[in-house]
């Protein structure tokens, strides 16, 4: 078994707690509790390749930029979720700058592109085709429905073992 | 009093457990390899169980937020959530043999930095609300100020034309045509605001009554005739059923969804024909309104839904946006359905059911109703562009209209004539419409009577009731309201 540190990066009440929750708990819940500092959760996942992996999975506070504390947060990261709320357009903006951030901090470790809140009417336009391209997964998902959710962190253990 | 020196460092223990209780600070020293060498401070309020703290444990497995971090570079990490939910501060500090880890508590902070974080969040998505909706709504003051401005002008336009001195030369039934048509269409856009306001704050309410669907049919088609006229396209409506059944409908709001679904048909056709097939079955009324218009792309079948929501292909298309959503809320509060077909470039077909009951045809209802025995209603008004406007009102609906526009005509029309109910309006010239009332009836008047008035004071209103009025209608009349209560007063 080997155990990776993987951070879910996104501006405020894009869904990150929320996108967790359903992952871990396969739970979800309407109350917006903003998250402050970090939470961590573990989850065990078998990749296609049959190579067993640990996630801890770090819940970082929402912002639209990396302020130099939680710059500390994601060092050691072997992979990312950038989550984006397809009804606020200025998350993509912000999941954009995020992006940019983490490699000047950590370099550039493969991240997963995550358009949330699929059940809602679809207000951000598409990503920028080189924000796509640096991403080794682009999905839709809803925390709400659950869709796409499991994906998401499947991808991102792909990836991350793949190196 | 101690004082420490740079030889003395050592702090006074109790200074140090009070410290260590006060912060809930915990030391841990790890080897090289990982290995937990010892521990200090407050351990169980981190680790309530003593057995997952030995020395045979990893560092990780105490401190998940050390995978894939070098714990040779001093770190700090504030606001860590530990697996039993306390929140700490925790310190990487390298030693030369391994490293350390401290971890402070820091619970309460993060509670009050919390509650701070989340009002500041929450207003910053309120406010991105609010801009958004104010985004919309002076986007819809902007275009619904256009289209009042184009009908307006149309009808200024050519009421111009027709006060001209030389009449001659102008089309006169032309010119009225064009103003009408204009009107109708204010009125029609006026009326979707209005009942698009009342949906938003949840006061539409459905009120239903017996009516004919060929009358319902026949306002429609009043309505959309000179629109469709305009454009040169083919109007026509079929029936599938009896058109003289008589059903359990809110008319008003009926007639406003047919009327802005063959406005809409009409807007997006340049030619060809727009038609409401009509079909009634097992208690549900069902209209099909399709056109060989434009057509909606699959993709914006859902925006067009909303508010304010066009398709994009449309946008050079007149038209405040809200006919068809409004259409939709209106039907499903009448607890029908509103679905549409369309294909691009080959027309659009809406189709809206909706539940009625008490189906009877007209023609047996008229059978034994008081309604058509006596038909004949004396108004007693003195305004005198109210008066042609109120007869023309009740003509159209069937009934034959006396006039009296003083005391004298009132008693001559009343000498000559039993009317089914008499419309008298408050102040009719300068005597009280509730003495005259009261001397109608004394002098053995039977019918009913209803005071038209401009105020509806409660006192008036008890005045009325009380000198034997059966009803009151207030001023501006409108005129569903108006033909409605005489039905239902003249039908009891
Ligand atoms: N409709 C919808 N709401 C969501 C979804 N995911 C999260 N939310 C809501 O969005 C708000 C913010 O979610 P949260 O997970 O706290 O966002 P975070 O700040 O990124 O961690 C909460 O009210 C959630 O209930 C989703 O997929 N669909
Ligand atoms: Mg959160």
């Amino acid at each position: 078994m080997i155990t990776k540190k993987i951070c879910i990066i996104g501006d405020f009440a894009v869904g990150k707690t929320s996108l967790i929750n359903r992952f871990v708990d396969n739970h979800f819940s309407e109350e917006y509790l903003t998250t402050v500092g970090v939470k961590l959760d573990t989850k065990e996942l078998v990749t296609s390749t049959g190579t067993d992996i640990k996630l801890v999975i770090w819940d970082i506070a929402g912002a639209d930029e990396l302020t130099t504390a939680k710059r500390s947060y994601i060092d050691g990261a072997s992979g990312y979720i950038l989550v984006y709320d397809i009804s606020r357009p200025k998350t993509l903006v912000s999941a954009t700058n995020l992006q940019g951030s983490v490699v000047e901090e950590i370099g550039s470790v493969p991240f997963v592109l995550v358009g949330n809140k699929n059940d809602l009417e679809a207000k951000a336009p598409e990503p920028d085709a080189d924000l796509i391209d640096k991403s080794c997964h682009q999905l839709k998902t809803s925390a709400l429905t659950g869709d796409g959710v499991a994906d998401v962190f499947q991808a991102l253990a792909e990836a991350v073992v793949a190196g | 009093m101690k004082v420490m020196t740079e030889n003395d460092p050592a702090m006074s223990e109790s200074v140090h457990d009070f410290i260590v209780e006060r912060l809930n600070i915990a030391g841990f020293s790890f080897d090289t390899e990982h290995h937990l060498v010892t521990a200090d401070g407050n351990i169980e309020y981190y680790f309530p169980n003593p057995n997952t703290v030995t020395s045979d444990t990893q560092a990780t497995d105490l401190f998940p937020f050390l995978v894939g971090i070098d714990p040779t570079i001093e770190k700090e990490f504030p606001y860590i959530e530990m697996p039993n939910g306390v929140i700490v501060d925790a310190f990487i500090k390298p030693t030369g043999i391994g490293y350390d880890v401290v971890l402070i508590d820091m619970s309460l902070q993060r509670d009050k930095h919390q509650q701070v974080q989340q009002i500041a969040n929450v207003v910053s998505l309120q406010k991105d609300e609010i801009s958004a909706e104010n985004e919309a709504k002076s986007k819809f003051i902007s275009t619904f100020s256009h289209e009042l401005k184009t009908p307006l002008s149309s009808i200024l336009g050519y009421s111009e034309l027709l006060t001209e001195e030389d009449n001659a030369r102008v089309n006169i039934s032309a010119n009225a045509n064009a103003i009408h048509r204009n009107g109708i269409y204010l009125l029609n856009l006026i009326n979707n605001v209005l009942e698009q306001g009342r949906a938003d704050i949840q006061q539409t309410t459905i009120s239903t009554s017996p009516v004919k669907l060929s009358d319902l049919l026949d306002s429609v088609s009043y309505l959309v005739q000179p629109l469709a006229d305009k454009k040169k396209i083919q109007f026509s409506i079929h029936y599938g059923c009896q058109e003289d059944f008589v059903l359990v409908l809110d008319e008003q709001h009926l007639c406003q969804v047919l009327v802005n679904l063959v406005t809409n048909s009409i807007k997006f056709s340049q030619e060809g024909f727009v038609t409401i097939e009509v079909t009634y079955a097992d208690n549900e009324l069902q209209f099909i309104v399709s056109d060989t218009g434009i057509g909606i792309p699959e993709d914006e079948l859902v925006t067009i839904m909303q508010p304010f929501g066009r398709a994009k292909h449309t946008r050079h298309i007149e038209g405040a946006g809200i006919g068809l959503s409004l259409s939709n809320t209106l039907v499903t509060l009448m607890g029908g359905e509103l679905s549409i077909q369309s294909k691009l470039g080959e027309g659009t077909a809406v189709t809206v059911t909706v539940p009625t009951t008490n189906a009877v045809i007209a023609s047996d209802l008229n059978g034994d109703a008081k309604m058509n025995d006596n038909k004949q209603i004396l108004l007693a008004e003195d305004d005198e562009d109210l008066v042609p406007l109120i007869a023309y009102y009740l003509e159209e609906a069937g009934y034959d209209v006396l006039i009296a526009m003083s005391q004298s005509e009132l008693k001559a029309e009343l000498a000559n004539h039993q009317p089914a109910m008499i419309l008298m309006d408050h102040n009719f010239r300068e005597a009280d419409g509730i003495e005259l009332t009261k001397e109608v009836l004394e002098s053995g008047y039977n019918g009913k009577v209803i005071m038209l008035t401009a105020s509806s004071g409660e006192a008036i209103v008890k005045q009325a009731m009380s000198a034997g009025c059966s009803d009151f209608i207030s001023k501006p009349i409108d005129r569903e309201k108006l033909i409605t209560r005489l039905e239902e007063h003249l039908n009891d």
